[in-house]
């Protein structure tokens, strides 16, 4: 008896003594919880301040199966208000674990029905959840996160680090139901919140782009298509619109752009504001094409040719260059896009009519070096200082053939980026210096301070004289030439049109171009640059890209309210163009003059450059398509 | 006065000693002197003070316990309170942000108010002297009208120029295209001006 009275108490003192460590430490495992405290993400903002993306905390609903004793019961209770089936939701409360979600992020209509439940071994927690305001609204750009919150796509991806926060930590001794004891907090460090991103997007421009290049893509019949509106002084960019058709590749799930506004008739195609919303509309992009798709930009890229050669001096405005029908280059034959008989055109006529052989005949002048570093200048060929996630290059050639100097300058057999391209006409906006684009205005710490992205230094790619010479010259494609389409009166619009085969299946086959148009306004001081590119259209650039120009770059005037200018005179020693075109006249708001087709004169046979690969492939044949009026020979032209 | 103070204090709690002789010094009384009752009431007193101060101090625990347990569920309450309002806050910004999008604002614009977007976009010029007294103030050099109806003043070139481009040759003659009017001499010309202006279309 007493032997056992010690053994007790020797026990107990063993266990009060030595030993209490241990059972110390069991019991503080029960009531001692440690908890993760999430920084918030921090928000996406336009221009504006206006939300794109935002994290709002939402509850999420888990349970300890350990502690469910009535698995079916408690699953027919949860199934009606989680929307789960009673199979899912029992055997998740079976599982052999300590912990498993029910449902993550709900609203709170959802927790609050759960919560009034009142069962056992099923609890709540907040967990924050991405939220985007506007809808699918620049998603290209934005990107995504995951149902961890790490930013899977896009900006979100690119600024995740900055816009992830970092969390806190809460160490709490609590009761059996979870309330925390009185002084019971042990350790609190509070999590930081992410920075909000700044975008240089606005967010109405933006709406007013995917709108106008829906439009476009369902009138032209084309595949996919981009829209950019960019500051002309800052090389801020307004609007990013990345949108095409639905097809292999595209989620389902994604929802159409809702097409709204009616296209006015002044600056666009009929057929887009009569005729009903079809059934399959354009959705948002996988990927922001403007940086990641590269594209042979066809005569658009007579601007770098024209500009170099001015600037280099080889040429003057008012030279008279003669442009017969067609051109030989190294044993092939080149024409424009309209047969004509042999023209005596100045520089202004040759940019006016898009004519391939005044181009080419140009560059002969100016040569494959020179032409190579302006085109490098202008920034093609690489990244811009945005280096957007999955951002391309573009493609310079690899190879020089003997009909290269004939193919590079009119903008075929060199793949760009839409991006690339708008800086390249910034750059004759801002008077010769290239601005690099940018996307991100700034961040917003956790303070409210506000740190402004830097902006990279320009530089001069042709001097102010040659810039103003362009202009004049752009301002009279707009004018008279093929990008009548483009006409914004009372303002004044400087631009290119541009039209390129695409590379299908290792050749070119007529039918299928790159439609484009790159300008801006107003012509006498800039204050807007854009873009538009119709992706796998019949159509010309004129038809397709011009009139949608028109329009974002009329809503973006309106909205940053600029007045319209007095027009300036032309640049001294720049002759106004003399001639117009049929394919500037005949495709003004999208409709070809009666029996006049958009793919006539299109090249039959494109010349072989060995050694191109993949986009600026070359091609041996090109089928005629059906609405095409004549079938040229072996030129080989593509049209502006 | 020479006496312990304790003997002045409670001189009625012992048997008071015959008077002694008037010490001629004084002198510390050994504790070997007291008497076990005096020993005995020492230590009954301290063992009260000392029960009594335990009580207390229990008591002052309990009350202090109680007081945090109040404290506590009081913050409790807060902090769920705070979590709701911060909810709803968050809430209402995500309404604010979805509201104030451009897809609802045009819902909303023709769907419940009946706006419509206009076909066409009609900018109104401003008389000749507008922009002309603009120019001025402005310090430009030249001036003319901002709309291709009077885009017939410019300035500075030997070539005229059409469909929407200025005409130099007439900003040269000095010749005022029609339609305009002279600059008013101040806002007293309101009623005038507004009259001109509602006449464009």
């Amino acid at each position: 008896m007493i032997l056992a009275f010690v053994a007790i108490a020797a026990r107990v003192v063993w266990i009060q003594g030595p030993g209490a460590g241990r059972y110390l430490a069991v019991g503080q495992s029960e009531w001692t919880h440690t908890v993760t405290l999430a920084g918030t993400r921090g928000s996406i903002l336009d221009a504006n301040g206006d939300e794109l993306a935002m994290s709002i905390p939402q509850t999420t609903i888990y349970a300890d199966p350990h502690q469910v004793s009535d698995p079916k019961g408690e699953a027919a209770q949860l199934a009606p208000a989680l929307g789960q089936s009673v199979t899912g939701l029992v055997s998740k409360l079976t599982e052999s674990a300590g912990f498993v979600y029910l449902a993550r992020t709900v609203d709170d209509a959802t927790a609050a029905k759960v919560a009034k439940l009142n069962l056992a071994g099923v609890y709540s927690m907040q967990e924050p959840k991405r939220f985007y305001p506007a809808g699918q609204l620049a998603q290209p750009i934005i990107g995504l996160v995951g149902t961890d919150g790490t930013g899977l796509g896009g900006l979100e991806s690119k600024y995740n680090s900055i816009l992830q926060g970092k969390p806190g930590k809460l160490i709490e001794q609590t009761d059996p139901q979870g309330r925390q004891l009185p002084g019971g907090l042990q350790e609190y460090k509070a999590p930081v919140s992410g920075q909000d991103l700044v975008l240089t997007i606005d967010e109405s421009l933006q709406y007013d782009a995917e709108q106008a290049l829906a439009k476009a893509i369902v009138a032209a019949g084309a595949k996919s298509g981009i829209a950019m509106l960019m500051d002309t002084k800052t090389g801020d960019i307004l609007a990013d619109a990345n949108l095409t058709m639905p097809g292999p590749g595209i989620p389902s799930t994604i929802p159409a752009v809702p097409i709204s506004i009616p296209a006015p008739s002044s600056v666009s195609s009929g057929s887009a504001s009569t005729t009903p919303t079809p059934q399959v509309q354009p959705v948002e992009a996988a990927s922001a094409s403007a940086f990641t798709q590269v594209y042979e930009p066809g005569s658009v890229n007579k601007l770098i040719t024209i500009s170099a050669a001015l600037q280099q001096g080889v040429i003057k405005p008012s030279d008279i260059f003669t442009i017969p029908n067609t051109y030989d280059v190294a044993g092939t034959t080149f024409h424009d896009a309209e047969p004509h008989a042999t023209e005596h055109w100045n520089v202004t006529d040759i940019l006016a009519n898009s004519s391939n052989i005044g181009t080419t005949q140009i560059a002969q002048r100016l040569g494959k070096t020179q032409l190579l570093k302006y085109i490098g200048d202008y920034g093609e060929g690489k990244k811009t200082d945005i280096d957007f996630p999955g951002e391309s290059r573009g493609l310079l050639p690899s190879y020089w053939s003997g009909t290269s100097i004939a193919d590079v300058p009119i903008g075929q057999g060199i793949g760009v980026t839409a991006v690339q391209m708008l800086a390249a006409y910034n750059t004759i906006a801002n008077g010769g210096v290239y601005v690099a684009p940018r996307l991100v205005a700034g961040t917003i710490g956790s303070d409210g301070v506000e740190h402004t992205t830097p902006i990279t230094p320009g530089h001069r790619v042709v001097s102010p004289k040659v810039a103003a010479e362009m202009t004049t010259m752009l301002d009279e494609v707009v004018r008279v030439g093929t990008g009548t389409a483009a006409n914004l009166s009372p303002y004044t619009v400087a631009g290119k049109t541009g039209t390129a085969l695409v590379p299908l299946a290792g050749h070119y086959e007529a039918g299928h171009y790159v439609a484009s148009f790159a300008g801006f306004v107003p012509s006498e001081d800039p204050s807007i640059t854009a873009m538009v590119v119709i992706n796998d259209t019949l159509d010309y650039g004129a038809a397709a890209s011009a009139p949608t120009f028109a329009t974002i770059a009329r809503d973006a005037l309106q909205q940053r309210k600029i007045p319209p200018h007095a027009p300036l005179p032309p640049a001294p020693g720049v002759p106004l163009a003399t001639t117009a075109t049929a394919t500037g006249a005949g495709e003004v708001a999208g409709t070809p003059l009666p029996g006049l087709s958009p793919a006539a004169n299109v090249a039959a046979t494109v010349p072989t450059t060995p050694g191109s690969k993949g986009a600026i492939a070359p091609t041996t044949s090109a089928t005629v398509p059906q609405r095409q009026r004549t079938t040229p020979t072996t030129a080989a032209s593509q049209a502006g | 006065m020479n006496q312990p103070a304790r003997h002045l204090r409670r001189p009625e709690a012992a048997p008071r000693r015959p008077a002694p002789e008037v010490p001629r010094h004084l002198r510390v009384v050994d504790r070997s002197e007291r008497s076990p009752a005096q020993r005995q009431r020492r230590a009954r007193m301290i063992l009260v003070s000392g029960i009594a101060a335990a009580v207390v101090v229990m008591f002052s625990l309990v009350y202090l316990h109680v007081v945090m347990a109040q404290r506590q569920i009081e913050l409790d309450k807060m902090s769920s309170l705070a979590s709701t309002r911060q909810s709803q806050y968050q809430a209402l910004r995500l309404k604010v942000a979805k509201l104030e999008s451009p897809q609802q604002i045009i819902s909303t614009a023709e769907g419940k108010l009946g706006m419509r977007q206009p076909a066409a976009v009609t900018y109104v010029a401003p008389p000749a002297w507008a922009t002309a007294a603009g120019a001025t103030s402005a310090g430009a050099t030249s001036a003319g009208a901002t709309s291709a109806g009077a885009a017939s003043a410019g300035a500075g070139s030997s070539q005229g120029r059409v469909g929407g481009r200025s005409t130099p040759d007439a900003a040269a003659s000095g010749h005022t295209p029609p339609g305009t009017v002279a600059a008013p001499a101040g806002d007293a010309d309101w009623p005038r001006i507004k009259a001109e202006l509602a006449g464009r279309p």
